[in-house]
Protein backbone atom coordinates (compact mmCIF):
# COMPACT_ATOMS: atom_id res chain seq x y z
CA UNK A 1 0.00 0.00 0.00
CA UNK A 2 1.45 3.50 -1.02
CA UNK A 3 2.13 5.78 1.82
CA UNK A 4 1.33 8.65 -0.77
CA UNK A 5 -1.74 9.62 1.10
CA UNK A 6 -0.50 9.65 4.63
CA UNK A 7 2.49 12.42 2.95
CA UNK A 8 0.19 14.01 0.98
CA UNK A 9 -1.11 15.20 4.62
CA UNK A 10 2.29 15.77 6.28
CA UNK A 11 3.25 18.56 4.07
CA UNK A 12 2.11 21.58 5.74
CA UNK A 13 1.07 24.51 3.99
CA UNK A 14 3.62 26.69 2.42
CA UNK A 15 6.31 24.04 3.19
CA UNK A 16 8.01 24.56 0.06
CA UNK A 17 8.13 28.58 0.29
CA UNK A 18 9.91 28.02 3.77
CA UNK A 19 12.25 25.31 3.71
CA UNK A 20 13.54 27.14 0.11
CA UNK A 21 14.35 30.32 2.06
CA UNK A 22 16.28 28.68 5.04
CA UNK A 23 18.44 26.63 2.79
CA UNK A 24 18.93 30.33 0.73
CA UNK A 25 19.81 32.00 4.25
CA UNK A 26 22.14 28.54 5.10
CA UNK A 27 23.82 28.82 1.84
CA UNK A 28 24.74 32.27 1.71
CA UNK A 29 25.67 33.08 5.29
CA UNK A 30 28.26 30.30 4.38
CA UNK A 31 29.23 31.04 0.63
CA UNK A 32 28.90 35.05 1.50
CA UNK A 33 26.52 37.98 0.31
CA UNK A 34 27.96 38.07 -2.90
CA UNK A 35 26.97 34.17 -3.75
CA UNK A 36 23.75 35.09 -3.53
CA UNK A 37 22.61 34.37 -6.99
CA UNK A 38 24.38 31.30 -6.66
CA UNK A 39 22.21 30.13 -3.46
CA UNK A 40 18.85 31.15 -4.97
CA UNK A 41 19.65 29.30 -8.18
CA UNK A 42 20.80 25.59 -6.61
CA UNK A 43 17.70 26.21 -3.90
CA UNK A 44 15.15 26.38 -6.92
CA UNK A 45 17.00 23.12 -8.67
CA UNK A 46 16.82 21.52 -5.21
CA UNK A 47 12.82 22.40 -4.89
CA UNK A 48 12.41 20.73 -8.44
CA UNK A 49 14.38 18.00 -7.18
CA UNK A 50 12.48 17.27 -4.94
CA UNK A 51 9.15 17.82 -6.57
CA UNK A 52 10.09 15.20 -8.94
CA UNK A 53 11.51 12.56 -6.24
CA UNK A 54 8.75 13.36 -3.45
CA UNK A 55 5.60 12.94 -6.08
CA UNK A 56 6.53 9.57 -6.37
CA UNK A 57 7.33 8.32 -3.23
CA UNK A 58 6.52 11.04 -0.59
CA UNK A 59 8.63 13.57 1.66
CA UNK A 60 11.41 12.14 3.45
CA UNK A 61 11.69 11.85 7.45
CA UNK A 62 14.10 15.41 7.54
CA UNK A 63 12.92 17.23 4.17
CA UNK A 64 15.30 20.20 5.10
CA UNK A 65 18.49 18.36 5.44
CA UNK A 66 17.01 16.54 1.90
CA UNK A 67 17.32 20.21 0.53
CA UNK A 68 20.53 21.12 2.09
CA UNK A 69 22.26 18.30 0.58
CA UNK A 70 21.21 18.51 -3.09
CA UNK A 71 21.17 22.21 -2.67
CA UNK A 72 25.24 21.78 -1.19
CA UNK A 73 26.50 18.82 -3.67
CA UNK A 74 24.74 21.42 -6.65
CA UNK A 75 26.78 24.39 -4.82
CA UNK A 76 29.76 22.37 -5.20
CA UNK A 77 29.46 21.52 -8.56
CA UNK A 78 28.57 25.00 -9.87
CA UNK A 79 32.11 26.38 -7.87
CA UNK A 80 33.95 23.64 -9.70
CA UNK A 81 32.84 24.35 -12.95
CA UNK A 82 33.88 28.04 -12.07
CA UNK A 83 36.71 27.16 -10.98
CA UNK A 84 36.53 29.50 -7.73
CA UNK A 85 38.04 27.59 -4.80
CA UNK A 86 40.85 29.81 -5.06
CA UNK A 87 40.33 32.34 -2.51
CA UNK A 88 42.59 35.19 -1.28
CA UNK A 89 41.69 34.18 2.33
CA UNK A 90 42.63 30.15 2.84
CA UNK A 91 40.54 30.31 5.97
CA UNK A 92 37.31 31.15 4.37
CA UNK A 93 37.66 28.76 1.20
CA UNK A 94 38.76 26.10 3.37
CA UNK A 95 35.69 26.26 5.60
CA UNK A 96 33.43 26.56 2.80
CA UNK A 97 34.79 23.43 1.36
CA UNK A 98 34.38 21.37 4.59
CA UNK A 99 30.39 22.54 5.21
CA UNK A 100 30.32 21.83 1.89
CA UNK A 101 31.43 18.54 1.70
CA UNK A 102 29.73 17.87 5.05
CA UNK A 103 26.34 15.38 4.62
CA UNK A 104 23.46 17.59 6.06
CA UNK A 105 21.94 14.94 8.51
CA UNK A 106 22.33 16.80 11.65
CA UNK A 107 20.18 19.57 9.99
CA UNK A 108 17.55 21.04 12.21
CA UNK A 109 15.21 24.05 12.67
CA UNK A 110 17.81 25.49 14.78
CA UNK A 111 20.33 25.72 12.43
CA UNK A 112 18.70 27.63 10.56
CA UNK A 113 18.47 30.20 12.78
CA UNK A 114 21.46 32.52 12.81
CA UNK A 115 22.00 32.33 9.00
CA UNK A 116 18.15 33.65 8.39
CA UNK A 117 19.65 36.57 10.68
CA UNK A 118 22.40 36.94 8.72
CA UNK A 119 20.71 36.68 5.30
CA UNK A 120 18.60 39.59 7.13
CA UNK A 121 21.50 41.99 7.19
CA UNK A 122 22.26 40.89 3.90
CA UNK A 123 18.90 42.00 2.51
CA UNK A 124 18.65 45.56 4.31
CA UNK A 125 22.22 46.46 3.07
CA UNK A 126 22.22 50.20 2.92
CA UNK A 127 23.17 50.51 -0.68
CA UNK A 128 19.48 49.27 -1.46
CA UNK A 129 16.68 51.51 -2.27
CA UNK A 130 14.36 50.25 0.50
CA UNK A 131 11.96 48.75 -2.31
CA UNK A 132 14.68 46.62 -3.26
CA UNK A 133 15.45 45.42 0.31
CA UNK A 134 11.74 44.94 0.75
CA UNK A 135 11.51 43.27 -2.38
CA UNK A 136 14.99 41.41 -1.59
CA UNK A 137 13.65 40.02 2.07
CA UNK A 138 10.09 38.73 0.58
CA UNK A 139 11.87 37.22 -1.64
CA UNK A 140 14.92 35.24 -0.12
CA UNK A 141 13.70 35.18 3.89
CA UNK A 142 10.10 34.23 2.95
CA UNK A 143 9.94 32.40 -0.20
CA UNK A 144 7.81 34.64 -1.96
CA UNK A 145 7.25 34.17 -5.80
CA UNK A 146 8.52 37.67 -7.73
CA UNK A 147 4.53 37.25 -8.55
CA UNK A 148 3.33 37.20 -5.26
CA UNK A 149 5.55 40.27 -4.26
CA UNK A 150 4.07 42.12 -7.33
CA UNK A 151 0.07 41.39 -6.06
CA UNK A 152 1.21 43.07 -2.78
CA UNK A 153 2.94 45.85 -4.41
CA UNK A 154 0.79 46.93 -6.91
CA UNK A 155 3.45 46.56 -9.42
CA UNK A 156 4.33 44.42 -12.11
CA UNK A 157 5.76 41.26 -11.63
CA UNK A 158 8.82 42.80 -14.54
CA UNK A 159 9.48 45.65 -11.95
CA UNK A 160 9.73 43.59 -9.19
CA UNK A 161 11.73 40.93 -11.13
CA UNK A 162 14.19 43.85 -12.27
CA UNK A 163 14.22 45.30 -9.10
CA UNK A 164 15.59 41.37 -7.65
CA UNK A 165 17.89 41.37 -10.14
CA UNK A 166 19.51 45.04 -9.70
CA UNK A 167 19.51 43.61 -6.01
CA UNK A 168 21.26 40.85 -6.83
CA UNK A 169 23.83 42.57 -9.18
CA UNK A 170 24.73 45.24 -5.95
CA UNK A 171 25.23 41.90 -3.91
CA UNK A 172 28.17 40.70 -6.26
CA UNK A 173 30.21 43.34 -4.55
CA UNK A 174 29.41 42.75 -1.10
CA UNK A 175 31.81 41.04 1.21
CA UNK A 176 29.47 41.13 3.30
CA UNK A 177 31.38 43.32 6.25
CA UNK A 178 29.65 42.93 10.03
CA UNK A 179 28.08 46.12 10.42
CA UNK A 180 28.89 48.34 12.76
CA UNK A 181 25.87 49.37 15.56
CA UNK A 182 24.92 52.64 13.56
CA UNK A 183 24.54 50.90 10.33
CA UNK A 184 22.61 48.28 12.30
CA UNK A 185 20.20 50.69 13.49
CA UNK A 186 19.70 51.63 9.66
CA UNK A 187 18.55 48.31 8.79
CA UNK A 188 16.80 47.94 11.77
CA UNK A 189 14.64 50.58 10.95
CA UNK A 190 13.97 48.83 7.17
CA UNK A 191 13.53 45.51 8.49
CA UNK A 192 10.60 45.96 11.23
CA UNK A 193 8.83 48.26 8.02
CA UNK A 194 9.28 44.89 6.35
CA UNK A 195 7.97 42.96 9.05
CA UNK A 196 4.95 45.95 9.40
CA UNK A 197 4.89 44.77 5.81
CA UNK A 198 3.99 41.19 6.01
CA UNK A 199 2.10 41.37 8.69
CA UNK A 200 -0.33 43.15 7.01
CA UNK A 201 -0.30 41.21 3.96
CA UNK A 202 -2.96 38.50 3.47
CA UNK A 203 -0.63 35.79 2.24
CA UNK A 204 1.70 36.75 5.39
CA UNK A 205 2.94 33.05 6.42
CA UNK A 206 5.16 33.22 9.65
CA UNK A 207 5.26 36.96 11.11
CA UNK A 208 5.92 36.04 14.22
CA UNK A 209 9.50 34.43 12.70
CA UNK A 210 10.31 37.47 10.96
CA UNK A 211 9.13 39.88 14.33
CA UNK A 212 11.45 37.62 16.43
CA UNK A 213 14.39 37.93 14.09
CA UNK A 214 14.14 42.01 13.89
CA UNK A 215 14.16 41.98 18.57
CA UNK A 216 16.98 40.00 17.80
CA UNK A 217 18.69 42.52 15.53
CA UNK A 218 17.57 45.57 17.91
CA UNK A 219 19.40 43.66 21.41
CA UNK A 220 22.50 42.45 19.50
CA UNK A 221 25.12 43.43 21.88
CA UNK A 222 28.12 46.55 20.76
CA UNK A 223 30.88 43.39 21.65
CA UNK A 224 28.85 41.99 18.85
CA UNK A 225 30.09 44.61 16.20
CA UNK A 226 33.55 45.00 14.38
CA UNK A 227 34.87 47.42 11.91
CA UNK A 228 32.98 48.32 9.36
CA UNK A 229 35.40 46.82 6.72
CA UNK A 230 36.39 43.62 8.67
CA UNK A 231 34.24 41.11 6.34
CA UNK A 232 32.94 38.16 8.23
CA UNK A 233 35.00 35.21 9.39
CA UNK A 234 34.19 31.68 8.68
CA UNK A 235 31.02 30.34 10.03
CA UNK A 236 32.59 27.89 12.65
CA UNK A 237 35.02 30.04 14.38
CA UNK A 238 32.74 32.86 15.26
CA UNK A 239 29.98 32.74 18.12
CA UNK A 240 26.80 32.65 16.67
CA UNK A 241 24.52 35.86 17.07
CA UNK A 242 22.17 35.80 19.55
CA UNK A 243 20.64 38.31 21.59
CA UNK A 244 21.35 38.69 25.08
CA UNK A 245 19.24 36.60 27.28
CA UNK B 1 10.27 -17.87 -27.06
CA UNK B 2 7.63 -15.17 -28.01
CA UNK B 3 6.27 -11.68 -26.36
CA UNK B 4 2.72 -11.66 -25.13
CA UNK B 5 1.06 -8.49 -24.10
CA UNK B 6 0.60 -8.33 -20.34
CA UNK B 7 -1.57 -6.22 -18.61
CA UNK B 8 1.04 -3.61 -17.19
CA UNK B 9 1.40 -0.47 -18.93
CA UNK B 10 4.44 1.82 -18.24
CA UNK B 11 4.15 5.62 -19.00
CA UNK B 12 7.29 7.37 -19.29
CA UNK B 13 7.57 11.13 -18.00
CA UNK B 14 8.72 13.87 -19.97
CA UNK B 15 8.90 17.34 -19.77
CA UNK B 16 8.03 20.00 -19.50
CA UNK B 17 11.03 22.52 -18.34
CA UNK B 18 9.35 23.85 -14.66
CA UNK B 19 12.59 26.80 -14.29
CA UNK B 20 9.50 29.12 -13.86
CA UNK B 21 7.15 27.75 -11.40
CA UNK B 22 7.65 29.05 -7.57
CA UNK B 23 7.80 27.24 -4.43
CA UNK B 24 4.11 27.58 -4.10
CA UNK B 25 2.93 26.54 -7.54
CA UNK B 26 5.31 23.65 -6.84
CA UNK B 27 4.14 21.91 -3.80
CA UNK B 28 0.65 22.42 -4.86
CA UNK B 29 2.13 20.12 -8.06
CA UNK B 30 3.49 17.78 -5.75
CA UNK B 31 0.15 17.35 -3.81
CA UNK B 32 -1.90 17.07 -7.33
CA UNK B 33 0.37 14.30 -8.23
CA UNK B 34 0.19 12.73 -4.43
CA UNK B 35 -3.51 12.92 -5.42
CA UNK B 36 -3.73 10.94 -8.18
CA UNK B 37 -1.50 8.35 -7.15
CA UNK B 38 -3.74 7.94 -4.22
CA UNK B 39 -6.66 7.30 -6.53
CA UNK B 40 -4.81 5.15 -9.00
CA UNK B 41 -3.83 3.03 -5.79
CA UNK B 42 -7.56 2.53 -4.33
CA UNK B 43 -8.59 1.72 -7.58
CA UNK B 44 -5.65 -1.08 -7.64
CA UNK B 45 -4.48 0.61 -10.88
CA UNK B 46 -1.00 1.95 -9.69
CA UNK B 47 1.85 -0.71 -9.60
CA UNK B 48 4.69 1.03 -9.26
CA UNK B 49 6.96 4.08 -10.08
CA UNK B 50 10.07 5.80 -9.64
CA UNK B 51 11.58 9.19 -10.42
CA UNK B 52 15.19 9.29 -12.29
CA UNK B 53 17.88 11.72 -11.27
CA UNK B 54 18.56 14.27 -14.14
CA UNK B 55 22.16 13.21 -14.51
CA UNK B 56 23.03 10.00 -16.44
CA UNK B 57 25.21 8.78 -19.15
CA UNK B 58 24.79 7.31 -22.45
CA UNK B 59 26.78 4.55 -23.31
CA UNK B 60 26.53 3.80 -27.14
CA UNK B 61 28.08 0.52 -29.34
CA UNK B 62 28.67 0.04 -32.77
CA UNK B 63 32.41 1.37 -33.82
CA UNK B 64 33.51 1.05 -30.34
CA UNK B 65 32.08 2.37 -26.86
CA UNK B 66 31.54 5.49 -26.26
CA UNK B 67 30.38 6.95 -22.55
CA UNK B 68 29.26 10.27 -22.78
CA UNK B 69 27.40 12.62 -19.96
CA UNK B 70 23.76 12.57 -21.30
CA UNK B 71 20.47 13.18 -20.26
CA UNK B 72 20.25 17.00 -19.16
CA UNK B 73 16.81 18.31 -17.08
CA UNK B 74 16.72 21.13 -19.66
CA UNK B 75 15.86 18.56 -22.60
CA UNK B 76 12.39 17.64 -23.74
CA UNK B 77 13.44 14.29 -24.23
CA UNK B 78 14.49 13.58 -20.83
CA UNK B 79 12.62 11.16 -19.12
CA UNK B 80 12.00 11.80 -15.76
CA UNK B 81 10.54 8.66 -14.14
CA UNK B 82 8.13 6.12 -15.14
CA UNK B 83 4.91 4.51 -13.57
CA UNK B 84 3.33 1.28 -14.18
CA UNK B 85 -0.39 0.91 -14.39
CA UNK B 86 -2.37 -2.28 -14.33
CA UNK B 87 -5.17 -1.30 -17.35
CA UNK B 88 -6.88 -3.44 -19.61
CA UNK B 89 -6.77 -1.41 -22.69
CA UNK B 90 -4.54 0.81 -24.12
CA UNK B 91 -7.65 3.33 -24.33
CA UNK B 92 -7.73 3.04 -20.82
CA UNK B 93 -4.31 3.72 -19.92
CA UNK B 94 -4.62 6.78 -22.99
CA UNK B 95 -7.81 8.07 -20.73
CA UNK B 96 -5.41 7.66 -17.58
CA UNK B 97 -2.91 9.40 -19.07
CA UNK B 98 -5.08 12.46 -20.12
CA UNK B 99 -6.47 13.17 -16.38
CA UNK B 100 -2.54 13.10 -14.87
CA UNK B 101 -1.52 16.68 -13.64
CA UNK B 102 1.68 15.51 -15.16
CA UNK B 103 -0.18 16.07 -18.95
CA UNK B 104 -2.54 18.51 -17.67
CA UNK B 105 0.62 20.91 -16.26
CA UNK B 106 1.97 20.24 -20.19
CA UNK B 107 4.26 17.38 -20.04
CA UNK B 108 4.30 14.60 -21.65
CA UNK B 109 3.59 10.86 -21.27
CA UNK B 110 4.62 8.08 -23.28
CA UNK B 111 2.02 5.40 -23.04
CA UNK B 112 3.69 1.52 -23.80
CA UNK B 113 2.07 -1.67 -23.18
CA UNK B 114 4.38 -3.93 -21.18
CA UNK B 115 5.35 -7.16 -23.21
CA UNK B 116 5.88 -10.88 -21.42
CA UNK B 117 8.05 -13.15 -22.69
CA UNK B 118 6.59 -16.24 -22.47
CA UNK B 119 8.50 -19.71 -23.45
CA UNK B 120 6.45 -21.79 -25.82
Amino acid sequence: MSQQSASAHEVAGHFFRHEGAKVVAALTAHLGAHRLQLAEDVVQEALLRALQTWSYHGVPDNPAAWLTQVAKNLAINALQREQRWNEKQDGIATERERWLSAPADDVTHETFADDTLRMMFVCFHPELAAEAQTALALRTLCGFSPAEIATAFLASEAAIAKRLVRARSASVSWRCPLPCLNRLSCRRGSAESCTRFICSSTKATKPLAVIALCARISVTKPSDSSPCSQSIPPRESRAPLRCSP
Amino acid sequence: MKTEPTNQYMFLVRGPCKQGYSPEQMQAHMIEVYAWIDSLTKQGIFSAAQPLTPEGKVVSGGNGISVTDGVFAESKEAVGGFFILNVQTMDEAVKIACDSPMVKRGGQLEVRHIAELKRE
